[in-house]
């Protein structure tokens, strides 16, 4: 009888997944990949998938297409999703895998590297799940990852130049500094940041936005970053650029000839430990 | 000696509660009962409804002891057969009430029960399910009417009541008979005579479905509901202590809920009396000898002088101080109030004046000696004080339930050595001080005088003992310890505070008025109406409740006397008017109604309102938040007051004197002046005649719950999904099937389409096979089409114009049609089906592919953010083109085999094939002018016709096609093929748009192996797979290694995978740019992957022979460096080797030393090299490639 068991590794646009799917190509076949796609997340990602299944010959099942951030942005209302009312990971993720796996058993593949072994990844709760961790065992480290992205030819994704994770866009779990990089690359997702904001989704068909403002509660606004409002932020800007710029020489002075992107996550306070924030989303 | 007894006669039955079981069959239960007020009330109410053909459900609500149970045997032994307790009951109403005993008789002989009385169904529920309550007492009814239950010749219903009471009676699993039994029972009654159920201490069957003991909540509903069809009216009177829901505190949401809403249904009758009807209570209690009669009155007239002169307005006629002798006025003054604040109401009451216990008036009597002169003896606050006190251990014993009493009982207990007097003065402040609220009754010296005349010595010897304080700011004197807050000054303060405020106002900040259903109209309709309540002025302009509001209707209770009535805002008047109604075009807007009730006296609420508003502003008082007595005073007062504003409200608005009128542009509609919700019954009938009756709880309601919610998302995709499987797939039982059969099955809109043929969604219409009168009648009844036709009209009106998906929600909801906010999203959904082929939607103005499960989750949640509009067939040379298009793409198959020839398939079509198009390929101009200008066409089109008719014809070199009518003869033919002509041309575009990235990729393909002068993809890849281990330089080797994978399984994906690695991107997402900057790269790449693999190959060829390469760097002063391979086979290797080292052996003298020699000859060697020209500069990045490669040695 063959084996009913779906094997199947996520993929959430960033480079340790992407480097397991490429590690796993010839050695489980059966393999079946997937990504939850909340319809928000920055271009660079979505680009790098296609990159990503072009070169695994596979396609890479994209979970959740049909009701992405602006659906439930709609149909909650303009309800804005925090860290306390995180319903975005909840309906546009973990619920969706939930459905796509069913009940059948499965192994997911987990794309924990040797050298971060004790960081927490999206384990599901489920018990039909067995989950593994091929770079834990085969002692996969940072640099067996980059190894695997150069052969494949893939590289990294753009958004490395100035973030550390995928996501979405106005992903409230970014730091400052990557908010300031969201709004140069990509001034127009800013704006739509900025709007959501406020409770309005920018361009909702040819006549104009959703607005929802009416409904935000009044008093103390919601603000996605501590503290301050999209638009107070960007007009800190230079402050911001300034003392980031000062944390990655700090980075830099302290340990010599690292790579770029290990200088970025330093900086930005991102060495793993913290990373809870967002397990299913960025791993 | 003579004593009180030997002149009065105390009477008693009021004195021990009424049981019916006991007492039904007595012809003394009512004996001594005294129909109060709130009695004829109910009485009143019953005979009407019974006058009707409906009857009606009443709960009773009120205290222990209220005379409940006495009330239920009265309207027993009134509906009952002729005889002597008929006569007794008819005369004590009519003693109260002359037109109330008319009424009676007149439900009586309306259905000819004047021979046999009405069923009646007395019973005492106990802790156990309702039917079986109900049981019973139908059982006993039948029994009483008919001496046993008859046969079924004469009863219809009898095995059925017969098999029924047996399975209930069973000693082992006893089973309780269900709903449609009873049901089915009391109409077989009703169809005798009218059946009234009466069920006393029906908080007992709360209790038990509070505590999970199987029952269905609707029970008393359907059966008062089945009195509504043929049968004679059956009426349901449930006497209970608390209201359903106090019963049902901690019981979960849901059952309570459906309790309070059956509690909706029923007319909820508070059941308490004033203190004037207990004071009439009182007097018929005592009956006084004929030949002491002219010593009470003239002994009543001089008490009602000094009463009148201490200002106690409230009991000032002698007649009342009279008739309630032996009692001092006093006491008769403080009873009402004490019973019903500390006792059980007039059965602590009746205790006192009758009971045999010691301390009782009765037996007081015996002991109190009738002297031949002089002032008449009489019972004083202080026995009512050592009764209620329970003194000697008898007496109703209230210590303990009130702070203030615990307070006031031990202080006098602590106070030793009183004289009498002085005892009992103190026990007559104690009383006074206990149950006054405000006003005159209080212990002030005056009141106090009245009665102990001359005991102001007494007093002061109290007030010295400390034992009695007197408060100057309320003129009293207080047992209990009392405030130094004047709390008399700060209410009247409040007062003037608020003398200025219109009473609409002030009721609206104290009372909140929760909002009411229509119980009738809600029951008979299945369709909860409700309506917010609220105070108003009579000059006042209101807007009614907006259409997507949850409740159905307002009602306003008008506080200003004037007779005005507020008036209808423009806009209300101007939102359209309906035809159709029942009752011709009596109120025909399409606004929710408005119904305003106007008192004619609203003196008393005034007052009451007042109170409470300036009460409740002293307890905000800074000094009376700090001071616990005075907040605690405060407290009570406010509480008191509270009720009496409820007393007052209810007056006001409940007599028939309050008029109810509908509100329409003029005078308004009048509305029968009713009891409980019967006008907005009315208002309701008149309102919304069209509405759906859909049979389901959770889905007929303003506000979904979250799991109806659910249920409803969950049949919504269903519908979508599934729209042409049977049940739309569903199985079992879960809630989503049953709104599936109530709203949309039973309703007759999803049914097959032809006998036999799979189910679609229509318009409502019914199977036809032997169920079909079943069917037919639970669509009737359903009634859902004047909702479905106002949904056709509107889409029919939207051919002309886009039609917002809110507008067509607020028409449903509006009147007349009244849809519940539960049910439209599901017909609106089931009608878009019906014409899916038709409707065009439209999400904030964007054209959407069909209505999908998700689109629709957010029309549930936005419908305003929708549009639709339709695109009937159409005819004419726009038909004809269509046609051929159809054709074309093959597009036949619509929704149930229908040939679909309309723009919107078309178009549907058109953009589901687009639909999966590549970035590259929306941007790319490597495309026929043809493909491009027909992606443009697909680009800019907002509308479907305007695409298929202008702008697609016109990017192919046509003109547009006009509407109008089909050309005929040898221009019809020119005409089709012209129409044939662009067919071929759209759909050569289409098939060019979605293919062409496949093919570009076919293109760089051919590039590639031409590059790489190889013809097969396998002539690559095998080299290459050679080669992989020999590269390290990183970029070069991701090449080989694309070029070498051999997982895809055609050439489009391998060389896709190529060109991603070149790239950095996939060629899906190029740019033109991307493509242009591939193409010059991949033939570098591919030079350089040509030399690694000649070099590679040259290695191999030689096979066995010893081969060794070497790679000669030669770097020139100015920097610049080249590079040379040499490959040398061994016996070249041999020669030169030789001749080498004869040449430097011959050198080296010359020169210094070998080792000289061998460097400067290598200095030669690379001029020479440089000159020679032939180096190859292989650049930067294939150095550490080759340095690989050629660095065996
Ligand atoms: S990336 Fe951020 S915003 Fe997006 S789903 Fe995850 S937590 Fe929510």
């Amino acid at each position: 009888m063959a084996d009913q068991t779906r094997h199947i590794c996520g993929i959430s646009g960033g480079k340790d997944s992407s480097a397991l799917a490429l590690y796993l190509r010839d050695r489980v076949p059966e393999m079946e990949y997937f990504f939850c796609d909340t319809g928000a997340e920055l271009p660079e990602t979505y680009e790098f998938l296609t990159r990503l299944e072009v070169i695994l010959g596979k396609p890479i099942a994209r979970l959740n297409s049909e009701r992405g951030f602006d659906h439930w942005f709609e149909v909650f209302r303009g309800a804005l999703p925090s860290p306390q009312m995180r319903w975005c990971t909840k309906v546009m993720k973990i619920k969706p895998i939930e459905a796509w796996i069913g009940d059948e058993p499965a192994i997911s593949y987990v794309a924990i590297r040797a050298d971060e072994a004790n960081r927490k990844g999206y384990i599901s709760t489920k018990p039909n799940i067995e989950s593994r961790f091929p770079f834990v065992e085969d002692g996969i480290d940072h640099d067996g990852v980059m190894k695997i992205l150069d052969d494949a030819g893939i590289g990294l994704p753009d958004y490395y130049e100035w973030r550390t994770r995928s996501g979405c866009y106005f992903c409230f779990y970014q730091r400052k500094a990557e908010w300031v990089g969201l709004a140069e690359r990509h001034p127009e997702l800013y704006e739509r940041a900025i709007a959501i904001e406020q409770k309005v989704l920018l361009d909702a068909g040819v006549d104009g936005d959703a607005d929802f403002s009416e409904r935000a509660m009044t008093g103390r606004q919601y603000t996605w970053s501590g503290g301050e409002t999209l638009v107070q932020l960007r007009t800190r800007r230079q402050e911001i650029l300034d003392k980031h710029e000062a944390a990655m020489q700090r980075t830099r002075r302290a340990r010599d000839s690292v790579p770029v992107l290990a200088v970025l996550s330093e900086a930005l306070g991102d060495d793993g430990d913290d990373f809870d924030a967002c397990t299913v989303c960025a791993l | 000696m003579t004593t009180l007894a030997d002149v009065l006669t105390v009477r008693g039955q009021f004195a021990r509660s009424a049981n019916f079981e006991r007492d039904a069959e007595s012809t003394e239960s009512l004996d001594g009962y005294v129909v109060t007020a709130r009695a004829l009330d109910v009485v009143d109410r019953v005979s009407e409804a019974a006058l009707g053909p409906a009857g009606g459900a009443w709960s009773i609500t009120g205290p222990y002891g209220s005379g409940k149970s006495s009330l239920g045997l009265l309207l027993d032994a009134a509906f009952g057969p002729p005889g002597i307790s008929r006569e007794r009951a008819l005369a004590k109403i009519s003693e109260a009430s002359p037109t109330a005993e008319e009424a009676v008789l007149q439900a009586l002989s309306r259905h000819q029960a004047r021979s046999h009385g009405f069923y009646r169904a007395l019973v005492t529920a106990d802790r156990e399910p309702v039917a079986r309550t109900v049981l019973r007492g139908l059982h006993r009814a039948v029994v009483r009417r008919h001496g046993k239950v008859p046969g079924s010749a004469e009863f219809s219903a009898s095995s059925l009541l017969k098999l029924a009471q047996r399975r209930v009676n069973r000693a082992e699993d006893a089973v309780d008979p269900s709903v449609s039994e009873l049901v089915d029972i009391a109409r077989c009654m009703a169809s005798q005579a009218p059946l009234l159920i009466v069920i006393d201490e029906f908080g007992k069957n709360l209790e038990a479905a509070r505590d999970g003991e199987s029952s269905d909540t609707y029970l008393l509903q359907r059966l008062a509901e089945a009195g509504q069809g043929t049968g004679l009216p059956i009426s349901v009177v449930t006497l209970q202590h608390l209201s359903f829901e106090e019963y049902l505190a901690d019981v979960d949401d849901r059952r309570r809920r459906d309790w309070a809403k059956v509690q909706g249904r029923f007319v909820d009758i508070a059941f308490t009396e004033s203190a004037a009807q207990t004071r009439a209570l009182i007097a018929q209690a005592f009956e006084a000898g004929d030949d002491i009669r002219p010593r009470i009155d003239a002994w009543a007239k001089s008490h009602a002088q000094a009463l009148a002169s201490a200002g106690i307005a409230d009991l000032s006629d002698p007649v009342t101080i009279g008739s309630c002798w032996p009692l001092h006025p006093v006491s008769t003054l403080v009873l009402p109030e004490l019973c019903n604040r500390f006792g059980q109401h007039e059965r602590t009451l009746f205790s006192f004046l009758a009971g045999n216990e010691s301390g009782t008036v009765a037996t007081l009597a015996a002991g109190i000696e009738i002297n031949a002169e002089g002032e008449l003896p009489s019972i004083g606050p202080e026995s009512v004080y050592d009764y209620f006190m329970g003194i000697d251990g008898a007496g109703a014993s209230v210590v303990g339930r009130s702070a203030r009493w615990t307070e006031i009982a031990s202080r006098l207990r602590d106070a030793n050595g009183l004289t009498d007097a002085e005892q009992r003065l103190a026990k007559s402040v104690a009383l006074l001080n206990l149950v006054s609220a405000s006003g005159a009754v209080r212990a002030s010296a005056s009141v106090l005088e009245l009665v102990d005349p001359g005991s102001s010595e007494v007093l002061s010897g109290l007030e010295k003992r400390g034992l009695v304080t007197y408060r100057a700011f309320a003129d009293e004197y207080r047992i209990w310890h009392g405030t130094d807050v004047n709390v008399a000054e700060l209410t009247a303060a409040a007062h003037d505070r608020i003398a200025d405020q219109p009473l609409h106002q002030v009721l609206g900040a104290v009372h909140a008025l929760e909002p009411v259903v229509a119980a009738r109209h809600s029951a008979q309709n299945e369709t909860v109406r409700l309506f917010r309540r609220r105070f108003a002025h009579g000059d006042e302009t209101v807007d009614p409740p907006a259409a997507l509001d949850t409740v159905d209707g307002e009602v306003l209770l008008v506080t200003s006397t004037d007779g005005a009535i507020p008036t209808l805002s423009e806009s209300a008047l101007h939102s359209g008017t309906h035809a159709g109604n029942a009752r011709g075009l009596e109120w025909s807007l399409r606004a929710k109604p408005i119904v305003v009730a106007v008192p004619d006296d609203v003196g008393e609420l005034d007052r009451a309102a007042r109170e409470v508003a300036a009460l409740s502003d002293v307890l905000a008082a800074p000094q009376v938040e700090v001071d616990w007595v005075a907040r605690r005073e405060i407290g009570e007062r406010l509480a008191s007051a509270r009720s009496q504003l409820e007393a007052a409200v209810t007056l006001a608005f409940s007599t028939a004197s309050c008029r109810w009128k509908l509100l329409d542009g003029g005078a308004g509609v009048p509305l029968s002046p009713g009891r409980g919700s019967a006008p907005l019954s009315e208002a309701s009938d008149l309102a919304y005649p069209r509405a759906p009756r859909v049979p389901n709880e959770m889905l007929s309601r303003s506000d979904l719950t979250s799991q109806g919610a659910k249920a409803r998302r969950i049949l919504l995709e269903a519908m979508i999904e599934r729209s042409t499987e049977y049940r739309l797939g569903f199985t079992g039982y879960g809630p989503e099937v049953a709104m599936y059969e109530a709203g949309l099955k039973h309703a007759g809109l999803h049914r097959p389409s032809k006998a036999g043929g799979d189910p679609v969604f229509g318009k409502p219409r019914i199977r036809s096979n032997s169920k079909a009168s079943e069917a037919l009648r639970q669509t009737e009844q359903i009634r859902i089409t004047p909702a479905w036709e106002a949904i056709e009209d509107a889409f029919e009106a939207a051919k002309n114009s886009r039609l917002n998906v809110r507008d067509l929600y607020v028409t449903l909801a509006s009147p007349p049609y009244g849809v519940k906010a539960g049910i439209i999203p599901v017909i609106v959904t089931a009608a878009l089906l019906a014409r899916a082929d038709r409707m065009a939607i439209y999400e904030h103005g964007t054209f959407q592919l069909g209505l999908s499960p998700e689109l629709s989750e957010r029309m549930v949640r936005n419908p305003e953010h929708f549009e639709i509009k339709h695109f009937a067939n159409i005819s004419g040379r726009r038909r004809e083109a269509l046609d051929v298009l159809a054709d074309r793409f093959g597009i036949d198959a619509g929704l149930g085999g229908r040939r679909v020839g309309n723009v919107l398939a078309v178009t549907l079509y058109l953009a589901g094939r687009m639909r999966g198009l590549e970035q590259w390929t929306r941007r790319t101009s490597h495309l026929s002018a043809d493909a491009l200008a027909v992606r443009d066409a697909l680009n800019e089109a907002t509308e479907p016709d305007v695409l298929l008719f202008e702008f697609l014809p016109v990017a192919l070199g046509y003109a547009p096609i006009a509407p109008g009518r089909q050309s005929a003869g040898t221009r019809q033919d020119s005409q089709r093929r012209d129409f044939e002509a662009f067919a071929d041309g759209l759909a050569r575009c289409i098939d060019e748009l979605t293919s062409r990235c496949r093919s570009m990729i076919g293109e760089l393909c051919d590039e590639l192996l031409a590059s790489a002068g190889e013809r097969t993809r396998i002539a690559v890849s095998g080299p290459a797979a050679g080669l992989v281990d020999e590269v390290l330089d990183r970029d070069m080797r991701a090449f080989v290694l694309a070029l070498s994978n051999d997982l895809y399984d055609d050439d489009h994906d391998w060389m896709a995978s190529v060109a991603t690695v070149v790239a950095k991107k996939a060629p899906t997402e190029w740019s033109d740019d991307d493509l242009a900057s591939v193409q010059a790269e991949l033939p570098r790449r591919l030079a350089a992957f040509n030399r690694l693999r000649a070099l590679h190959a040259e290695h191999r060829a030689i096979g066995g022979t010893p081969f060794d390469a070497l790679r000669l760097a030669v770097t020139h002063p100015s920097g610049s460096e080249a590079v040379r391979l040499v490959d040398v086979a061994q016996d070249e290797g041999e020669l030169v080797s030789d001749a080498v080292a004869a040449m430097l052996e011959s050198l080296a003298p010359k020169i210094g030393s070998p080792q000289r020699a061998l460097h400067v000859v290598l200095a030669d060697l690379g001029k020479r090299l440089l000159e020679q020209g032939d180096l190859i500069d292989i650049g930067p990045t294939q150095d550490s490639a080759l340095r690989k490669a050629a660095g065996s040695g």
